[in-house]
C-alpha cells in the first residue's frame, strides 16, 4: 500500500493545545513541512516568541530558544550571527510583532538578517483573552475594545508586510491565508520560497499568515474561516509584495 | 582559584610611602588643567608614560565638560613606586595650570608646601594670594610659538615639572613620545622635545636665581634649542 | 614580563574580552562606556567576530540572549538606564541559566540622571535588577588590571554556574588609565556546553526556555536556581583585606570609592590610627564571611559609597552581631566625587 499522507518529521507526535478552529496547527504544519522538504530539519534552530506560539518547543522537533515578548528577531540575529550555517526562523504573532516587538522586526528586516519570519496575523492577543492588537480590524469589537475599533483614537491597523516591503533588507515578502485549500496550497508555496531564501543566503524573508482565532473572535469554526477569507482578506490584500530574486 | 573564605588579595601594602619606613616609596600626584585643545591631557599622558618606562605604577584621571572642543580638561596623576591608591586627587602637591580659569578654579586647592605651574601668557597671578606654595610662572605661550607651535605649551609645562620635582628623567619623557602620540604624528616628536627641554632650561634658570617671567621669552627658547 | 599597556578601562575590559574568547558584541551608545563598542566594531571584525550597533538596548541584550543560547561567548556593555532596558531579559537569561556577559559602567541616577561616576545601581546589580527574583554574578574592578583579569574571570564564572555575570563598573574606572600587564586567557577547565543549540542533528531536541507550566515544575526551577546561588556564596566570594587584625574600624567600599578610601586609609595609619580595610570584588556572591570574620575583632565599620546607601544592607546583614555600621556616602553628580582627605576627616570622626 502506498502511504499518501504522514506527519512531517519536524513535528512530535503529540497533541497540541490550541483550541478548536485555530490556525496555528495548520501554520505549524506547513512550516514543518517545509523544514523536511529542504531537509533541514536537524540544523534548525527556531526562536519561540510569546503568545500561543511559545509552545514551538513543544510541537516541533528541532532546538528552540524561547524569546521575550517582541524580541524574536533580535533574538534570532544573535542566533544566526553566532551560528551563521544554522537554519533560523522566527515564529510571531501580531500582537508580539506588530505591538512590542515592532522596533526588532523593523531593524531585523532593515539589516537584512539571514532568517526568516513566519507572522501569524489573527487581529488580537489570542493567549491573554483577545485583547485589541494592531491589526484589529476597524469596528472589531475585543476586551479592550468594547465598542469596536476606533479609527479616530486607535488608528488603522497596521498592514506589516506592506510596511517591510519598503526596506532594502528585505528579500522576499508575502501574505498568505490558510482558510481554504486554494489559499492553503499558495501559503506553503510562499513559505518554502521563504525558506529558499534563507537556504541559499539571499537575505532576509517574510511570511504573513491570516489566520483564525475562533476562541477570541466568539465565533464558529466555520465562521471565523469565513472571517478571513472575508473582511481579513478585504483589508489585508494576499499576494507577494517582494521577491527579489525571482525565486 | 581561592578557596572559600580566603580573599583574593591580603596585602599589607597601602599606598602612602610612610607606611612602610623599611623601604620609603616615592608617590608624586599632580593636576593639570586647562582649555580644551591646550594639550593638558596628553601632558598627562606622556607623563605616565613615562614613568612606566621607568617602572612606576601611575593612573591618569582624566575629566573634561560636555563639548568636545573648547571647554575645560583636566587630569589628575599620580606616579608610585608602591600601590597608587585613590586616583582622585583632591589636593595635589603640584598643579600645572595653563589658562585663568584653571588656576583660579585649582590653584587654592594645591597642597601647602606644594607647587604651582602657571603660564603666565594666559594667566595672572597677581590676586593669588598664597604664601605657602612655590609659584612658578612662565610664558608657555610665547615660548612654545618661539619654538613653532603654540599647541607646544602641554610640553614646556612638562618639562618644567619634570625638572622642578624629578618625577621623571627627562630623557623618558622625550622616549615617552612614542607611546603617547600616534604614529602619524612620530614627525612631530623633534618639537616636542624642544619644548621638553625649554621647559627644562627655564625651571634652571630660575633655581639659579634667573626670573624666568621678567626674561625674553623667545630668546629664551632659542637658547633652549641651542643647548 | 611583556610589555604593559596603557589603557583607559574601558579598554581593558575590551582586551579582557577578546582574550577569553569572545567574539560577540551587540551593544547600543550611551556615555561613559561608548569607547566599548568603539573598540569592538574596530577590533571584533578583525578576528571574525560579530559586532552589531542595535537599534535599543532592549535588543542588543536580545541578539546576547540568542548568540549566547548556541554556546559563544557574547556580551553587551551599557550604562545604568540602558541597564534597565535591559534587565527584562536579564531575568530571562538568569531563567534559561544561559551565560553571558554585562558591562555596566554606570553614571549618576535615578532618571536621565548625569554621566559622572555612581555607584547608585548597587541593588539593581546584586538583588537581580529584573522581575522574578532571582541574582547574576557582579564583579566591581577598581582598577584598570582587574577590568581586564575580572572580565576573564566573569565569562568563566557564567559559563561554570550558566548564569549571566556583570562587571559593575563607573566612570572612574571606565575613563582612568593605568598600566595593564595583559596576561594570557587562566586555563580553566573546558565546560561540556551539552545545553547549546546547535540543530538537532542525530541528537536530540535542545530547547532553552524559561516558562515552566506543570505542576511544580516552576517551583523545583527556582530552588535549583536558589542552590546554584548558595555555591556561589560558598565557592566563588573574592575581597581584598589588609590592616584588619588590629583594626579599631574597618573601613569598606568597593570599586572606584575603594580606591579613594585606600588612600584615606593611608593616611589614618600614618598617623598611627588603626585603620583596617576590606573591599567585597564579588558583590553577588556578597563576601558576608569576610565580613563576619573581620568583626569579631573590630566592632566598627565605616561603609563608604557613591550613593546613599546600598551595600551598607549587606554589610549590615553581614557583620557580627555586636558590630556597629557607620555609612558616608556622596551620591554622584558633577562635583561630587569624593577626596581621600574628605573620606580620611569621616575616618577620624568615627574612629
Amino acid at each position: 500500500m502506498q502511504q499518501v499522507f504522514t506527519r512531517p518529521a519536524s513535528l512530535k507526535d503529540v497533541q497540541t493545545h490550541f483550541c478548536p478552529g485555530c490556525h496555528h496547527g495548520t501554520v505549524h504544519r506547513l512550516t514543518a513541512e517545509a523544514l523536511d522538504e529542504f531537509d533541514l530539519r536537524k540544523k534548525t534552530i527556531g526562536v519561540a516568541s510569546i503568545g500561543c506560539s511559545v509552545f514551538l518547543y513543544s510541537y516541533f522537533n528541532i532546538d528552540v530558544v524561547e524569546s521575550p515578548h517582541g524580541r524574536a528577531p533580535a533574538v534570532a540575529t544573535g542566533v544566526k550571527r553566532a551560528r551563521p550555517d544554522s537554519f533560523v526562523f522566527t515564529y510571531q504573532g501580531d500582537g508580539d510583532l506588530a505591538a512590542i516587538g515592532t522596533a526588532e522586526i523593523i531593524h531585523a528586516a532593515n539589516r537584512g538578517e539571514d532568517i526568516t519570519v513566519i507572522f501569524v496575523n489573527n487581529t488580537t492577543y489570542g493567549m491573554t483573552g483577545g485583547q485589541m492588537a494592531p491589526t484589529t480590524l476597524v469596528g472589531q469589537k475585543t476586551s479592550t475594545s468594547p465598542y469596536g475599533r476606533n479609527l479616530e483614537k486607535e488608528g488603522a491597523p497596521v498592514r506589516v508586510t506592506e510596511l517591510l516591503s519598503n526596506l532594502d533588507g528585505v528579500a522576499f515578502a508575502a501574505r498568505v491565508a490558510v482558510n481554504n485549500p486554494r489559499n492553503l496550497m499558495d501559503a506553503k508555496r510562499q513559505i518554502k520560497k521563504a525558506f529558499r531564501y534563507q537556504v541559499e543566503k539571499k537575505g532576509f524573508s517574510f511570511v504573513e499568515v491570516l489566520a483564525a482565532c475562533p476562541t477570541n473572535w466568539g465565533m464558529s469554526p466555520i465562521e471565523a474561516n469565513e472571517r478571513v477569507g472575508g473582511e481579513m482578506c478585504d483589508y489585508f490584500k494576499l499576494g507577494v509584495y517582494k521577491n527579489t530574486e525571482n525565486l | 582559584m581561592e578557596q572559600a573564605g580566603t580573599p583574593a588579595y591580603k596585602s599589607d601594602r597601602l599606598p602612602l610611602h610612610k607606611i612602610d619606613q623599611r623601604s620609603p616609596l616615592m608617590r608624586y600626584d599632580l593636576l593639570i588643567a586647562g582649555f580644551g585643545g591646550q594639550g593638558a591631557l596628553l601632558a598627562g599622558t606622556v607623563l605616565c608614560y613615562a614613568a612606566m618606562i621607568e617602572g612606576k605604577n601611575v593612573s591618569y584621571l582624566p575629566s573634561y565638560g560636555p563639548e568636545k572642543r573648547g571647554g575645560a580638561a583636566m587630569c589628575t596623576v599620580v606616579i608610585t613606586d608602591g600601590d597608587v591608591g585613590s586616583p582622585v586627587v583632591g589636593n595635589p602637591s603640584v598643579g600645572i595650570l595653563l589658562n585663568q580659569l584653571s588656576l583660579e578654579k585649582y590653584g587654592p586647592r594645591i597642597k601647602p608646601g606644594g607647587i604651582c605651574i602657571v603660564n603666565s601668557s594666559l594667566a595672572d597671578t597677581s590676586h593669588i594670594n598664597r604664601t605657602d606654595i612655590e609659584i612658578f610662572e612662565m610664558p608657555m605661550n610665547e615660548i612654545a610659538m618661539g619654538i613653532g607651535d603654540a599647541r607646544l605649551v602641554n610640553m614646556v609645562a612638562l618639562g618644567a615639572y619634570a625638572a622642578k620635582t624629578g618625577a621623571v628623567g627627562e630623557k623618558s619623557l622625550e622616549m615617552a613620545l612614542k607611546d603617547a602620540l600616534p604614529e602619524r604624528n612620530h614627525k612631530y616628536i623633534p618639537v616636542n622635545i624642544k619644548a621638553i627641554e625649554a621647559g627644562v632650561e627655564i625651571i634652571r634658570k630660575a633655581l639659579a636665581g634667573e626670573n624666568p617671567a621678567e626674561a625674553d621669552s623667545s630668546k629664551m627658547a632659542e637658547k633652549a634649542l641651542t643647548a | 614580563m611583556t610589555k604593559r599597556l596603557f589603557v583607559r578601562g574601558n579598554e581593558a575590559i575590551c582586551l579582557g574580552a577578546l582574550e577569553a574568547g569572545c567574539r560577540h558584541y551587540f551593544g547600543y551608545p550611551i556615555t561613559p562606556q561608548n569607547d566599548i563598542p568603539e573598540f569592538m566594531s574596530r577590533e571584533i571584525p578583525k578576528l571574525n567576530g560579530e559586532f552589531i550597533q542595535a537599534e535599543s538596548e532592549v535588543a542588543a541584550i536580545n541578539m546576547v540572549l540568542g548568540a549566547a543560547a548556541t554556546g559563544v561567548r557574547a556580551m553587551t556593555s551599557s550604562s545604568s538606564p540602558g541597564i534597565s532596558l535591559k534587565m527584562e531579559s536579564v531575568s530571562y537569561m538568569a531563567a534559561m541559566e544561559v551565560p553571558c556577559l554585562i558591562v555596566n559602567i554606570s553614571r549618576s541616577g535615578p532618571g536621565l540622571g548625569g554621566i559622572d561616576a555612581s555607584q547608585g545601581d548597587y541593588f539593581q546589580a546584586v538583588k537581580g535588577g529584573g522581575h522574578g527574583g532571582y541574582h547574576i554574578i557582579v564583579l566591581a574592578p577598581a582598577s584598570i588590571q582587574e577590568m581586564y583579569d575580572l572580565t576573564m574571570l566573569a565569562f568563566d564564572l557564567a559559563e561554570k554556574y550558566r548564569s549571566p555575570a556583570m562587571i559593575l563598573g563607573d566612570a572612574v574606572v571606565g575613563q582612568m588609565k593605568e598600566p595593564l600587564a595583559p596576561r594570557p586567557k587562566p586555563d580553566t577547565e573546558l565546560i561540556e556546553k551539552n545545553w547549546a543549540l546547535r540543530g538537532t542533528g542525530e541528537g536530540e531536541q535542545r530547547v532553552i526556555k524559561s516558562l515552566y507550566l506543570g505542576d511544580g515544575e516552576l517551583e523545583a526551577h527556582n530552588w535549583k536556581l536558589h542552590a546554584k546561588y548558595s555555591l556561589m556564596k560558598e565557592k566563588e566570594c573574592r575581597w581584598e583585606e589588609s590592616h584588619t587584625d588590629d583594626a579599631k574600624i574597618l573601613v569598606t567600599a568597593f570599586g572606584s570609592a575603594a580606591r579613594i578610601a585606600k588612600t584615606a586609609v593611608a593616611m589614618a595609619r600614618d598617623e598611627g590610627m588603626k585603620v583596617g580595610f576590606l573591599r567585597p570584588i564579588t558583590l553577588f556572591p556578597f563576601p558576608e564571611k569576610a565580613f563576619r570574620d573581620a568583626t569579631l575583632r573590630c566592632k566598627k565599620v565605616l561603609d563608604i559609597e557613591l550613593n546613599t546607601g546600598q551595600m551598607v544592607e549587606d554589610v549590615r546583614l553581614s557583620v557580627a552581631r555586636d558590630a556597629d555600621v557607620f555609612f558616608y556616602g556622596r551620591p554622584s553628580g558633577t562635583g561630587s566625587l569624593p577626596t581621600p582627605e574628605e573620606l580620611f576627616a569621616q575616618i577620624k570622626k568615627y574612629y
